[in-house]
């Protein structure tokens, strides 16, 4: 019906005038008549029916529907007026534009990696289970096989227990295509049926094909599907080479299947692209070994805390029977929760400061409208004047500033998609979730929603301001009143101290930053180049043949020019990729006869020959493994041990040649290198020992190539070389131990440029604003500065008496925005290295840099107070 | 203000159906017949007049139709509705009650 009214407004508004016109011709006839002359007549009749604007006007309100009309009436009035300053709306509307863009691509991903549910049946019924081992420091330990089998057997709450392990593959060219290393995961059946999910083409695996023996079967993903077999659409019962063994393929998974595979420790490590049923026996593995990822799903009839009491229960059990009451748990992690750790802090610190980004940019705005409204004032008042409601002025302001922001949103969401595309062009390889992150309807609704919220608080400022102004004073005076100077040195104040929180957060991340580039992790990344390869399962046999096909490929790397030397590990510096051992050394001094001390879970892996020396890790005491020990047969049991071990077992410092237990396997130490960082460059780490590795003749390795020329020169040579010894052979990544490094420090330096962006945004703003507000207390006062410039007043003194409201007011920024840094401390507090979030030499120096500036900001309008002419002060009104 | 125009509104209302009553009118006819019969002291505001007609219309009490004055002008004319019979009836009675009763105090004082 209203729209019905809307729609036929004009109709109705053209009847209005024409029964108007009538009605004063009939009534100037019947004036005439009584003996008028037509003008006086026409002139009376007009008179008699009054205003006919206001007569129309309330023609219209007595039909349904005004409201509409009148929402359509305040928009092109607007417009219209928004038309006639184009700078005013220019300005406001780009700088929406900007906000809203930071805030929808940062709310974008956010949406994406931390609060959209995850794309399974009842994601939050799917928990990850680990061993908590607290008491060896490690809280979150894969769970031992026997764990497994007796969660399986006993507990009653939940589908089932599937066991997960991931690890790199190779596809060896025997099925015509080139040798590729792809992450392969091997999983029980009733993996994708917990999760609710599996392939959309083909079959997902049946019970008995995770069964010893089994014949080979495997899922792919959608993107191997489509790189490796060019989407053809009869794959299913085709075989695929995985390290050599023929493998049929029986499903291909969607597009939108995620599983990211977790590292103990460690962080995500990105998507497997095929999945092998888990074929190892449970009751047949070392019992000891902790190396089995556990997934399960709480049975949808079983309260969530129920299904966790359950966990409690066995885990004290176990506790009592295995751990002997070492304070052994089972830890539950929600698998949303441990997916997004990683990143969580990150997200945190970058949602905070859009917030205040977005907040400085509404006060920022709150004030060009007081200062646009100061302007329309007397326009405003007139209105008032003549009848206009006070709700009736409120609307048009408001109309007014949600338009501009609505076109502010709609650039923002424009902009923001572009800014989205080059926020995961900077993101680190690993960021979970990625293929989730898009602008979808939640964060149009979101972007939506802050439009309208911003539009209405901008609007807010110029309506408060009009309530209080007085009509009569307003009509009397000619210039602009200053009513509303108070306000908009609140909002003024207001930014000063966001900046202040957002400049807080950049010099601390800074500073961390800083620190962390500078970390001794143990190891040189200069003049490095690495590649990582996996020795074909299908061609070498386990064991010795694995040990000298690596011995090979040194060699023939070591041929390359320009090399100096190569060596090779199971787990480089950064690689996150150890193996967690038992060591113990029997008859240490410093051991208590209790276990937990004694006996310590090591990061342990395996080092090839000259391994230490091209990583440049610094051999403390003794030497490393020789091409000698790798040679020789058997192969003895060798091990380095970093410097932690090495001084936790023997502080006297007489390490070398001493007997020391891995895993219960009898080692001898060689050497004592330095501790190197092997997760992070954050995080120390635990201890560390390598094997040679004739002893663990692991088939993953990455190998380093020092030279003394550019690493990212030596690739071609580098594949040249592998292919020499053999052509099937599989080269996974060749890069630079720089690039690991700097891909360590890519989330870091992503949080930092953004949240220093948007500091710097703040701070141009704040000093827009502390011009602002200076700025125009000189120009009320021009009559005043005139005269006391006029009497010969000292000019530092005229500057002073300007300049001491925006001092105050900065020194109020500053005092409220440390405080709020204060408040916010934990939200950084996660993101920070070696500096605390309230580190007084970073929280002065960024005060100084906020005070330096607003002084700038103040300056230049003040001096302009002393210039002003006595003659033209005095004129001035 | 409002409150006078509101007991005012109810008033006029009264009257345009009461003059309706005896046939279609335009806006003019109705206020110069309100203005005649009570001899000139009922002097309508134009700018109530049209407002309370639009009112009546959309309550549908009246009705609205373009026709031809007897000047032979187009005019827009107004005729009573069944329902605006009806309301008639009832706000007569509503109206010698209310001034029957407001007589009476003033009698009484």
């Amino acid at each position: 019906m209203t729209l019905f009214n809307l729609f036929r407004r004009r109709a109705h508004e053209r009847e209005m005038t024409d029964e108007m016109r009538f009605h004063i011709d009939m009534e100037a006839a019947d004036l005439e008549r009584m003996g008028l002359p037509p003008d006086e007549a026409r002139r009376r009749a007009l008179a008699a029916f009054g205003g006919v604007q206001r007569f129309k006007e309330e023609g219209r309100e007595s039909r349904g529907g005004a409201w509409l009309e009148d929402l359509v009436r305040d928009a092109r009035y607007s417009l219209r007026s928004l038309v006639r300053s184009p700078g005013y709306t220019a300005v406001v509307v780009l700088t929406l534009s900007l906000g809203i863009a930071a805030n929808t691509s940062i709310f974008s991903v956010a949406n994406g990696i931390l609060f959209k549910p995850l794309p399974y049946h009842q994601p939050e019924r799917l928990l990850v289970i680990w061993d908590g081992l607290e008491m060896l420091n490690v809280p979150e330990a894969w769970v031992r096989a026997p764990e497994v089998v007796m969660l399986r057997n006993e507990a009653k709450s939940f589908d089932g227990f599937a066991v997960i392990r991931t690890r790199s593959t190779a596809l060896t060219a025997t099925d015509g295509g080139e040798p590729q290393q792809r992450p392969m995961s091997f999983v029980t059946a009733n993996f994708f049926q917990l999760l609710g999910t599996g392939p959309d083409m083909g079959r997902g695996f049946t019970a008995g094909e995770d069964a010893f023996g089994a014949p080979p079967v495997a899922i792919i993903s959608r993107r191997l599907w489509r790189q490796r077999f060019g989407a053809d659409p009869a794959v299913i019962g085709k075989t695929i080479q995985i390290e050599g063994t023929a493998t049929t393929i029986i499903g291909v998974l969607p597009q939108t299947f995620r599983y990211t595979a977790l590292a103990s420790l460690g962080s995500a490590s990105g998507n497997a692209d095929i999945y092998v049923p888990f074929t190892d026996t449970l009751t047949q593995m070392n019992p000891n070994t902790h190396s089995l990822g556990v997934l399960t799903r709480v049975r949808s009839d079983v309260p969530i805390p129920t299904a966790l009491a359950e966990l409690r229960e066995l885990g004290a059990r176990l506790n009592k029977d295995y751990y002997r009451e070492r304070g052994f748990t089972f830890k539950a992690v929600p698998l949303q929760e441990r997916l997004v750790r990683e990143v969580k802090p990150a997200l945190n610190v970058l949602l905070a400061a859009v917030g205040m980004l977005m907040l400085i940019m509404c006060s920022n705005l709150a004030v060009l409208a007081l200062v646009r409204a100061a302007k329309r004032e007397r326009e405003i008042t007139v209105r008032r004047a003549i009848g206009a409601g006070q709700a009736r002025v409120t609307r048009q302001i408001l109309t007014e500033t949600v338009l501009l922001a609505l076109a502010g949103g709609f650039g923002g969401i424009v902009l923001g998609n572009w800014a989205l595309k080059g926020l995961l062009a900077m993101s680190p390889p690993g960021l979970p979730r990625r293929e989730e992150i898009r602008i979808d309807l939640t964060v149009l609704a979101v972007t939506l929603g802050v439009a309208l919220v911003v539009g209405l608080a901008m609007g807010l400022a110029p309506v408060v301001r009009s309530l209080r102004s007085d009509i009569s004073t307003v009509l009397r005076e000619k210039a602009p009143s200053h009513a509303g100077n108070r306000l908009r040195r609140g909002l003024v104040l207001a930014q000063l101290a966001l900046s202040m929180v957002l400049l807080a957060g950049t010099g601390l991340l800074l500073s961390s930053f800083v620190r962390l580039t500078q970390v001794d992790a143990g190891f040189d990344p200069k003049g490095l180049a690495t590649l990582e390869v996996v020795v074909t399962r299908g061609k070498y046999e386990t064991g010795r043949p694995v040990v000298e096909a690596a011995a090979r490929y040194a060699e023939a790397l070591r041929a390359i020019p320009g090399v100096l030397s190569v060596g090779g590990s199971g787990a480089p510096p950064l690689s996150a990729g150890p193996d967690q051992s038992g060591f113990y050394v029997p008859g240490s001094v410093t051991n208590t006869g209790n276990m937990d001390h004694d006996r310590a879970l090591i990061d342990f892996t395996a080092a090839t020959p000259g391994y230490f020396k091209t990583f440049g890790i610094r051999i403390i005491e003794g030497e490393e493994f020789t091409v000698a020990d790798n040679e020789a047969r058997p192969a003895p049991r060798l091990i380095v041990i970093d410097e932690l071990l090495a001084k936790r077992y023997w502080p006297k410092g007489n390490a070398v040649g001493q007997v020391a237990l891995v895993d219960g396997d009898s080692t001898r130490v060689v050497g004592v290198a330095r501790h190197t960082r092997m997760f992070d460059l954050k995080d120390v780490g635990r201890e560390q020992a390598w094997a040679s590795h004739a002893y663990q003749p692991y088939r993953y390795l990455m190998f380093g190539l020092r030279t003394n020329g550019r690493p990212e020169a030596l690739a071609a040579d580098i594949r040249r070389a592998i292919r020499s010894v053999d052509p099937e052979q599989a080269i996974m990544s060749v890069a630079t131990m720089n690039d690991f490094v700097r891909e360590s420090l890519a989330q870091r330096r992503l949080v930092l440029t953004l949240v220093g962006t948007f500091a710097g945004a703040a701070l141009l703003l704040a000093a827009l604003g502390v011009y602002g507000v200076t700025a125009s207390a000189v120009s009320q006062r021009t009559r005043e500065l005139g005269i006391r410039v006029a009497l010969g007043a000292d000019r530092r003194a005229v500057i002073w008496s300007v300049l001491s409201e925006p001092a105050r007011l900065v020194v109020a920024g500053l005092v409220i925005g440390l405080a709020g840094t204060w408040a916010v401390r934990r939200v950084v507090g996660r993101m920070l290295f070696d500096v605390s979030a309230t580190d007084p030499v970073t929280l002065a120096a960024v005060a100084l840099v906020l005070l330096g500036v607003a002084v700038v900001a103040s300056y230049l309008p003040a001096r302009r107070a002393t210039r002003v002419d006595p003659m033209v002060a005095l004129r001035a009104e | 203000m409002p409150k006078s125009t509101d007991l005012l509104q109810g008033t006029l209302d009264l009257l345009i159906l009461k003059t309706l009553r005896l046939g279609a009118l335009h806006g003019w006819g109705i206020s110069k017949h309100i203005r005649q019969l009570s001899n000139d002291v009922l002097q309508i505001n134009q700018g109530s007049l049209y407002p309370a007609l639009y009112r009546l219309e959309e309550r549908k009490l009246i009705a609205a139709e373009w026709g031809i004055s007897p000047e032979g002008r187009k005019a827009k004319f107004y005729s009573l509705t069944a329902q605006g019979r009806e309301a008639l009836t009832e706000e007569r009675a509503t109206w010698r009650a209310f001034s029957g009763a407001v007589e009476a105090v003033l009698r009484a004082t």
